[in-house]
């Protein structure tokens, strides 16, 4: 049996990485990290947890993915407010890390627009490198059901990121 | 279905995710952000801990230090839920408010299903399997001699394929319709908030949501998993005047991986084909009522509007009445589908017979019936045998439904008849 503050420093850098693909804004990250941990909190009084790094990622995704679409309809910060501070001395040129911020930027919106169960598994899948199965247990669904959801995310996003980038490149 | 991600390693999401992985790359949790998170351990709390409702948990003796500071830590914690919504958070991560409106948000995402029918009237059950298609395509496993149906409502195609016979019947749906039982356009047809709940129930292990959607005559009860969001089992009960069908559907699968040729609407090799519509009358015009021209004895008298009294009457008598129209009023001699399908093979090649739109319209309804009749556990009656229109000796076909039997005449009349007035089954049933 682990310690809650076992589970808090064990996992606190994979949630605050799964926050942070999604949230520049670090009060917002911040906040959604308390509300990964309270949710977590809450829910291991409800049901056993079987495997921490899936619930969590799966939890914090969806408080991340929740907080984007919050911020998108407000049109607020997601587009408006990048802090890039921590990588910036990684980037090498000027135009190169506008382009990719774009990159990061249409991505994050466009899965925003997704099913919130394409958007779960897309995310856990290409970032938190989950193996279906875990994807699938922790969604409750099977792991073919999770492959399934996987193409259509793909297929969507490909639709809605290509034209994006086909427009910027032609202004 | 392809599944292969790499096939497009080079295009503009694989750059996206590129993007995303290298600048979003971070290190270390600021010190401050992870104090917050360690202050919900300050309780000594452990995990996974014994299921105990706050409630309880400070009905003990205050008066102690410990029992003080639980309760202010159950307030704290309380506290910290509700200042970050997490009520709201758990409710759409666990369990959605309206599992009925999830379930149909769900249900619509799904591409493809198979699950178990059971067809219960008046208590005779038949059973089968079905895969669907949300694009409309649908395979019915019937088992035994009944065989398969293939439907392709995007085309109007549907073929029996009966493997005793090694024959595949080939046939037009009316227009695009879809198998009354199509999970999916049933989906489709149900607003999110029409399911009423009904409880909680355990069906199949799991803990269900219960939800009923009430439409005129008919009921439709969903059982459905607040976790996966999907249905566990459906019903659909019609109550009719003479008595109530169930159509239950349960065992789902869904989006399982299908093997195609199971779903290839097509005949396959090794079977003979039968087409119940002939190729040509895409083309043909609508016959005139008056289609002695064309060689075609109407038949006189037998022609009158029988009082059909539902589609499968109509169905069973416009087929007989065409087949003695075209053959000076004689019957077929029995209704198997290789008899119908040499009756309409027959008819589609003689270029006296212009009615031939009607006549792939009729052998297909006939078709309909005795495949619905078929899933029942019933099938159609016949004693036309050596018989003719208007040959005033009665009953020349019947079946039954629930607990009504239909006749239809030899004037092909139609009416319901008392259990002693069915005639003895014709030899060899």
């Amino acid at each position: 049996m682990d310690s809650w503050q076992t589970i808090v420093e064990t996992h606190a850098g994979l949630v605050w990485q799964s926050i942070r693909r999604f949230i520049d804004h670090e009060e917002d990250a911040a906040d959604c990290f308390q509300e990964t941990f309270a949710a977590a909190f809450a829910a291991s009084n409800r049901q056993p947890v079987r495997h921490w790094p899936a619930f969590l990622a799966r939890i914090a995704t969806n408080q991340a993915l929740d907080r984007l679409r919050s911020r998108a309809r407000e049109r607020a910060r997601v587009t408006h407010d990048h802090d890039f501070g921590q990588t910036a001395s990684r980037l090498p040129e000027p135009v190169a890390v506008a382009e990719e911020r774009e990159l990061v930027d249409r991505l994050r919106h466009a899965v925003t627009t997704l099913p919130k169960d394409q958007a779960e598994a897309f995310w856990l899948a290409t970032f938190e490198s989950l193996p279906h199965a875990e994807i699938g247990a922790s969604l409750g669904i099977t792991a073919n059901h999770v492959g399934v959801l996987l193409h259509r995310a793909r297929r969507a996003l490909q639709s809605l990121i290509a034209p994006s980038i086909r427009a910027t490149q032609e202004s | 279905m392809s599944l292969n991600h790499h096939a497009d390693a080079a295009s503009p999401l694989d750059r996206a995710i590129e993007a995303t992985r290298r600048l979003t790359a971070v290190s270390n949790v600021p010190h401050h952000v992870i104090a917050r998170a360690r202050s919900l351990a300050e309780s000594g709390h452990t995990v996974p801990r014994p299921v105990e409702p706050a409630q309880k948990s400070v009905a003990g003796p205050l008066g102690s230090g410990r029992n003080r500071r639980t309760l202010l830590q159950i307030a704290l914690t309380l506290a910290l839920l509700v200042g970050v919504g997490i009520a709201a958070t758990l409710s759409g991560l666990l369990q959605p408010t309206s599992a009925f409106a999830a379930a149909v948000e769900q249900v619509r995402k799904m591409s493809v299903v198979r699950f178990v029918a059971e067809v219960n009237s008046a208590g005779t059950v038949s059973r089968f399997t079905q895969i669907q298609t949300a694009a409309g395509v649908t395979r019915l496993e019937m088992g035994g001699d009944a065989g398969v149906v293939l439907v392709d409502s995007r085309v109007g195609t549907m073929v029996h394929l009966v493997p005793a016979e090694r024959m595949a019947f080939v046939s037009k749906t009316a227009g695009a319709d879809r198998p009354d039982q199509d999970l999916f356009e049933c989906f489709e047809a149900i607003a999110p908030n029409d399911g009423q709940p009904q409880g909680r129930e355990r069906v199949d292990g799991i803990e269900t949501e219960v939800f009923k959607v009430t439409q005129g005559d008919s009921t439709q009860t969903f059982w459905i998993n607040p976790v996966t969001r999907l249905p566990v089992r459906m019903t659909h009960r019609f109550n009719m005047p003479d008595g109530a069908m169930t159509f239950t559907m349960k065992d789902f699968e869904w989006d399982p991986e299908i093997d195609p040729a199971l779903l290839a609407v097509a005949v396959p090799e090794g079977y003979a084909r039968s087409d119940l519509n002939p190729a040509a009358q895409a083309a043909e015009k609508p016959a005139a009522a008056d289609d002695t021209a064309a060689g075609v004895n109407p038949a006189g008298e037998a022609a009158k509007e029988p009082a059909a009294a539902d589609k499968f009457t109509t169905a069973v008598v416009d087929f007989l009445r065409l087949c003695s129209e075209a053959d000076a009023g004689r019957l077929p001699d029995d209704l198997s589908q290789a008899t119908v399908a040499a009756i309409v093979n027959r008819l589609a090649a003689n270029p006296k017979f212009a009615d031939k739109t009607r006549l792939g319209a009729a052998a297909g309804g006939l078709f309909g019936v005795q495949i619905g009749l078929g899933m029942t556990g019933e099938k159609l009656h016949y004693l036309g045998k050596g018989r003719r229109a208007n040959d005033g000796k009665g009953i020349v076909a019947w079946y039954t439904v629930g607990k009504t039997t239909t006749a239809i005449n030899d004037d092909f009349s139609t009416r319901t008849i008392a259990p002693n007035e069915v005639p003895a089954l014709p030899k060899g049933e």
